[in-house]
């Protein structure tokens, strides 16, 4: 068992921010530990997004999860997008900031997808470096997920796991574990999920991720559209008993269903992991300003 | 081997490949993803999968890009969807040749589509279309404008008598008037309202689009109150704004005045100024 290394407080067990589901949470204030947030849909606005978000913010402890960093683009860092993200991160009081292992753009084009890198010590090198910078503009490490793929290339002569835990190790940066994608990932390019599991070094894992995906037989889509597969559940569990409790969040993006239901699967967590001590939201804003 | 040079190959292959129309088998053997890595090529480093080969692992992704913009724009846009139907793919796929992303920001990508609307080839309607584009754009753009605080009815009434022949009133931020030839704002609504929406026809119509308390709103004017309204928009004293508006209309005078006195009070029950200059 091990603390993560910079002390980031287990949250307990939060979900996705979905603009569905505002309704009840301004209404109902549900006893919900916790939420993140897609942090490209609350920049460049003024308006309901960022009104909603500072309201929620007041009531709960809220965390970034960005989609377009590009983390392993060959473009330059896109250096406004994240001064941007470090005075969301400052408004809201994120406790932290993390974002996708890949890239999702070239020559100045965004693809909007999180695109799979190639995994060989170039790269990796290559990748080390952005971190760091991303880090310094941030004044925070960085969370770095590990995506769901569909394919694999034959450059990539290191496994993503090795790569992950190297980089973050030269990196000095936090792993937003993704159960499910690592399942996902594991039927697509037949690799055994709990290798990558226990691959991970576990002071590194800040957070972890759950969620559905479909499954269409030849290839599995990471579509957050469904409930929590039981193997999935499995591999969670194994992790977590390296881990003591970290901040679990279930995300649900397609056919989303009533905030009760996206509530009660996150829940079921509990099952499989320790209990999370019980901390307040000011208590977290301390945390975060002093995380880095 | 230099990373960049290496890495940036292969992304710009991958993502031309993704991006470009037509078949999978079309797409990686055009000329423009050909340049990057030719497909004899770039078949020896991708990995096919037990269950599929190295084209239906890249046709995943190409699929997935396509339909996650159809998507997102399609929120954007419901009326030009509408309108356009079964070829809204097609109008998509046509749009994004012309204006990729640019942006980490999904919002942004809808930016061009009145301009696309206008410059395209083969758009059914383009005059109609373009007018409904603007509209729906600047809907989007309003939804993330600053909030204004609003002109109340008391502040007004503090205002003294002699002061209004000068005095100026400024919009809120979230505000904007639009003049169409075309019943655009009409055809919207039926869309919103998931109801059959009015044949398309020439017609001058009027509109202010704004936002209260965070929700979008739409007003549909008379040819004098737009005419009245643009004039306080455009930084011109209430009284000229007045003046300019009688001159203007084809009503009789004393109908105009009072007509003004009932315009006025909706605009600001509306909440359309957020102050008065003087």
């Amino acid at each position: 068992m091990s603390k993560n290394r910079w002390n980031f407080p287990d949250l307990g067990f939060g979900i996705g921010l979905r603009t569905v589901h505002y309704p009840t949470i301004l209404s109902d204030n549900p006893p919900i530990d916790w939420f993140e947030i897609i942090s490209e849909n609350y920049l460049d606005t003024k308006g309901r997004p960022i009104y909603i978000l500072d309201q929620i913010a007041e009531k709960y402890p809220i965390v970034m999860h960005g989609v377009s960093m590009s983390i392993g683009s060959t473009d330059p860092l896109d250096i406004p997008y994240l001064k941007k993200l470090k005075e969301l991160a400052n408004h809201i009081r994120a406790v932290w900031v993390s974002d996708h292992l890949c890239w999702s753009g070239v020559a100045g084009t965004n693809i909007h997808d999180l695109l799979p890198m190639v995994y060989n010590q170039e790269s990796l090198k290559y990748t080390i470096s952005r971190v760091r910078q991303v880090s310094e503009i941030l004044e925070r490490p960085l969370i770095l997920e590990n995506p769901s793929a569909y394919i694999e290339f034959t450059n990539s002569d290191i496994t993503e796991w090795d790569f992950l835990a190297t980089l973050a190790k030269e990196a000095d940066c936090g792993i937003l574990l993704d159960v499910n994608n690592i399942y996902v990932s594991s039927f697509n390019h037949d690799f055994d999920p709990k290798e990558y599991v226990d691959a991970i070094p576990s002071d590194r894992i800040v957070q972890y991720h759950l969620a559905g995906h479909t499954n269409n037989g030849t290839h599995i889509i990471d579509t957050h559209s469904d409930y929590v597969i039981d193997p999935v559940w499995q591999l969670y569990e194994r992790s977590c008993k390296r881990t003591e409790g970290r901040s679990t969040l279930v995300e649900w993006d397609d056919d989303i269903p009533e905030f009760e239901v996206v509530h009660a699967e996150v829940l079921k967590a509990k099952a499989y992991r320790k209990q999370p001590e019980v901390i307040e939201v000011a208590e977290v804003a301390e945390v975060a300003v002093v995380g880095v | 081997m230099d990373t960049q040079i290496e890495l940036g190959q292969f992304q710009r292959w991958m993502s031309a490949a993704i991006m470009h129309l037509g078949t999978d088998n079309q797409a990686v053997k055009s000329d423009e993803v050909e340049k990057e890595i030719p497909w004899s090529d770039a078949l020896k480093f991708i990995k096919p999968s037990k269950t599929l080969t190295q084209i239906e692992r890249l046709g995943l992704y190409r699929s997935m890009y396509i339909l996650r913009l159809v998507d997102v724009l399609k929120m954007d846009f419901p009326s030009i969807a509408y309108f356009l139907g079964d070829d809204y793919r097609d109008f998509v796929e046509r749009y994004l040749q012309v204006y990729p992303s640019r942006s980490y920001n999904l919002n942004n990508l809808s930016y061009d589509v009145p301009n696309f609307i206008k410059t395209a080839p083969n758009i059914r309607r383009r005059e109609f279309l373009y007018e409904l584009a603007s509209l729906e754009l600047m809907l989007s753009h309003i939804f993330n404008l600053e909030e204004t605080p609003v002109l109340t009815k008391e502040a007004i009434a503090k205002v003294s008598p002699e002061v209004w022949e000068t005095a100026k009133i400024v919009p809120i931020k979230a505000f904007h008037l639009f003049d169409f030839n075309h019943n655009v704002n009409d055809y919207l609504e039926a869309v919103q309202n998931d109801e059959k929406p009015p044949k398309i026809k020439k017609k001058d119509t009027w509109v202010a689009v704004y936002r209260r308390n965070y929700k979008l709103w739409r007003l549909p004017l008379s040819r004098d109150a737009y005419n009245m309204l643009s004039d306080i928009v455009a930084g011109k004293s209430l009284s000229d704004a007045i003046v300019n508006a009688i001159e203007k209309s084809r009503e009789p005078q004393e109908v105009l005045q009072k007509q003004v006195f009932k315009w006025f009070q909706e605009w600001v029950t509306e909440g359309f100024f957020q102050k008065i200059e003087t």
